[in-house]
């Protein structure tokens, strides 16, 4: 569904992401991992047009231009990122209808002369939005002001938001940061049902070896912006260039 | 704000939102209307009636004086292009310093066209004021889109200041020294709108049919992408959003509301000039949308009102009117930071005890 063929990310000398390639298909849930500042971050940004890149990136077969999100949305690419993302000064369905994939009636002659046309397309949009609300649990928060809201609540809001617009890849980073092992586990049921109900693959960072061993098909390992390793979790954990990866990293930190 | 959040437990309408067909608009609608956002619950249409019908009332009994009626007239020209600005700097979030100049070019407009041989009725000058203003801003929005925050504000001087010299060099357009004096008064409908308290109820009109125009963004999806685009750009953008098409709309129409006011005033006053529209205005105007309220439509109307107001209760003291200004902004800001609609607004809902009970109520045991 998602593949992305050498993608390079600079910033000034720094490599962050070099020449990374990597496809996750239909319905697969691909783990992302490396020590800090490997790359993984910056391999999303790239993926999703926040950040210049070069290289090649198709979603179902179609070209998708670098450093456009716009471009990125509409070709069917969901991101939540590291930390939630709300629009506090909107309600919680207002933020999950931003990502509504339907652009009709949106603009100055929707609120004006086409009101008709728009008030028919935002009811249809108002329930997509309830219904990924209510798939992330937060039906009881549809005219909450995001404000309002935890932060767990706000990670559920920006999956939520993430997924209104069926997308045709999820990207995820570090969802389960800053929740306890319960709220880890009732998010890994989540991500799950996502994946089960949406049909949409995943592509998801994340540190904690267990959610990923439950949650992933496969995982691909990136060390200095380059992959070192990929394939289903218990393989790779045992690969000798990851453990000396991660053990590098440790000793660096420590 | 808010009225009620959905209740939980509810019948799941999910599976009935048909996808394809005319008549789904029609099925769809009891339900969607029980999930419409909070925007939509609140009652715009009906305090915009309530508004003109009670100005409409009140402004003729209390303004006796023709001074007072004056002012009364000041206000409600300087509502409009408030509301504009409020458009672009409070939805759109851009810095834009350019709002008088979009007066002064629809200003000049107007006169020039009333006072050539085109002539054309009040109505024609008008129109191509607000033409002429919203082109201006519809080129420089599209040449400085990418600029953010910090880059707009300045490049938003310098078309401001550019338009100075131009104005001062124009004669052609802006009369000798720049300003245009004799223009012609109101004629709408072959009647003359000359007396203050005539020209009340012309400008009154306007100000109507702009609070209507505000009103319908408010209750649209513009409104929401302005604000997305307004408070985070890049996440909006990643969600889908267009940001930049959001935010030159309110900056186009905010600014023609700037142009609009400026044509309105040639006719009223006789003249038009750049003093009318210098610096104090542009801090003024910003002034009107901090005191009333940055996060509501109504905002700039109250602080207009406060902005006309001072100077004449202080007259006598009028070299305090800076202070007293200064003042009456601190204190705003620090009792009431979202000015003093947004204050009010508060109030009501800790009065109503609504505060609490927004709370979502299924969702606090979901993960987090
Ligand atoms: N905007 C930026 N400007 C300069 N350097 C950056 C920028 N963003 C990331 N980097 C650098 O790129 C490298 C990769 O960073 P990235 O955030 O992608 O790592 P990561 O794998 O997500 O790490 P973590 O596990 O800590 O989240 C790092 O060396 C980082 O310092
Ligand atoms: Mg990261």
């Amino acid at each position: 569904m998602l593949s992305a063929d050498g993608i390079e990310v600079h910033f000034g000398a720094v490599r962050a992401v070099d020449g990374v390639s990597l496809e996750v298909g239909d319905g697969e849930i691909v783990g992302l991992v490396g020590p800090n500042g490997s790359g993984k971050t910056t391999f999303l940004n790239a993926v999703c047009g926040v950040v210049p890149a070069r290289g090649r990136l198709e979603v179902a077969g179609h070209p998708v231009r670098l450093g456009a999100p716009r471009a990125a949305a509409r070709a069917g690419i969901g991101r939540v990122f590291q930390a939630p993302q709300t629009f506090e000064a909107l309600s919680c369905i207002e933020n999950v209808l931003l990502a509504s994939a339907d652009p009709r009636a949106r603009g100055l002659l929707g609120a004006t002369v086409l009101r008709p046309l728009m008030w028919s397309r935002e009811q249809r949009r108002w329930l997509e939005a309830h219904e990924a609300l209510a798939l992330v649990g937060l039906e009881g928060a549809t005219a909450t002001p995001a404000h309002m809201l935890t932060y767990g609540e706000r990670r559920l809001l920006d999956v939520a938001r993430a997924i209104v617009s069926a997308p045709r890849v999820l990207l995820l980073d570090e969802p389960s940061a800053g929740l306890n092992d319960s709220e880890t586990a009732a998010l890994g049921d989540l991500l799950t049902r996502v994946h089960e109900e949406r049909e949409v693959p995943i592509l998801v960072i994340e540190h904690k070896i267990d959610f990923l061993d439950r949650l992933c098909d496969r995982v691909v390992v990136l060390d200095v912006g380059r992959v070192i390793a990929s394939g289903p979790p218990d393989e790779v954990w045992r690969d000798e260039r990851v453990m000396s990866a991660y053990l590098g990293a440790t000793r660096a930190e420590g | 704000m808010n009225e009620a959040t959905t209740p939980v437990g509810e019948p799941a309408p999910m599976g009935a939102a048909p996808t394809t067909g005319l008549a789904g608009g029609e099925t769809t609608a009891p339900y969607a209307k029980r999930l419409r956002p909070g925007i939509y619950r609140r009652h715009h249409y009906l305090a915009v009636v309530v508004f003109v019908v009670a100005t409409a009332v009140l402004a003729p009994m209390f303004a006796e004086s023709r001074s007072t009626q004056f002012l009364v007239n000041l206000w409600l020209v300087y509502s409009i292009t408030g509301i504009g600005f409020y458009w672009v700097f409070g939805l759109a979030g851009r810095f834009a310093f350019c709002q008088t100049f979009m007066m002064a070019l629809g200003g000049y407009m107007g006169a020039w066209v009333a006072q050539s041989s085109l002539g054309g009725g009040f109505l024609v000058q008008v129109a191509l004021g607000v033409v002429l203003s919203a082109g201006v801003a519809t080129a420089v929005g599209l040449l400085v889109r990418r600029a953010q925050a910090f880059y707009f504000a300045i490049a938003t001087i310098a078309v401001a200041e550019m338009g100075r010299v131009f104005f001062s060099k124009a004669e052609w357009f802006t009369g000798m020294n720049g300003t245009r004096t004799g223009i012609p008064p109101i004629r709408l409908f072959g009647r003359d709108y000359i007396a203050e308290s005539e020209v009340f109820w012309i400008f009154l009109g306007g100000l109507a049919l702009v609070l209507l125009l505000a009103a319908v963004i408010e209750r649209s999806p513009l409104r929401r992408d302005a604000v997305a685009a307004r408070d985070n750009a890049l996440v909006a953008a990643v969600a889908g959003v267009p940001t930049g098409r959001a935010q030159l709309t309110l900056f186009v129409l905010g600014s023609a509301m700037g142009g609009l006011s400026g044509a309105l005033m040639g006719p009223w006053t006789g003249t038009t000039g750049d003093t009318s529209f210098g610096i104090e205005l542009a801090i003024g105007i910003f002034l009107m949308l901090l005191l009333g309220g940055i996060g509501s439509m109504w905002g700039p109307v109250v602080g207009a009102a406060f902005y006309v107001a001072v100077p004449d209760l202080l007259s006598g003291f009028d070299k305090y009117a800076t202070i007293v200004y200064g003042a009456l902004l601190l204190v705003t800001i620090i009792l009431m930071p979202e000015g003093i609609v947004g204050g009010l607004g508060r109030l009501r809902l800790r009065l109503e005890g609504r505060w609490r009970r927004m709370r979502p109520k299924g969702a606090v045991d979901a993960v987090g």
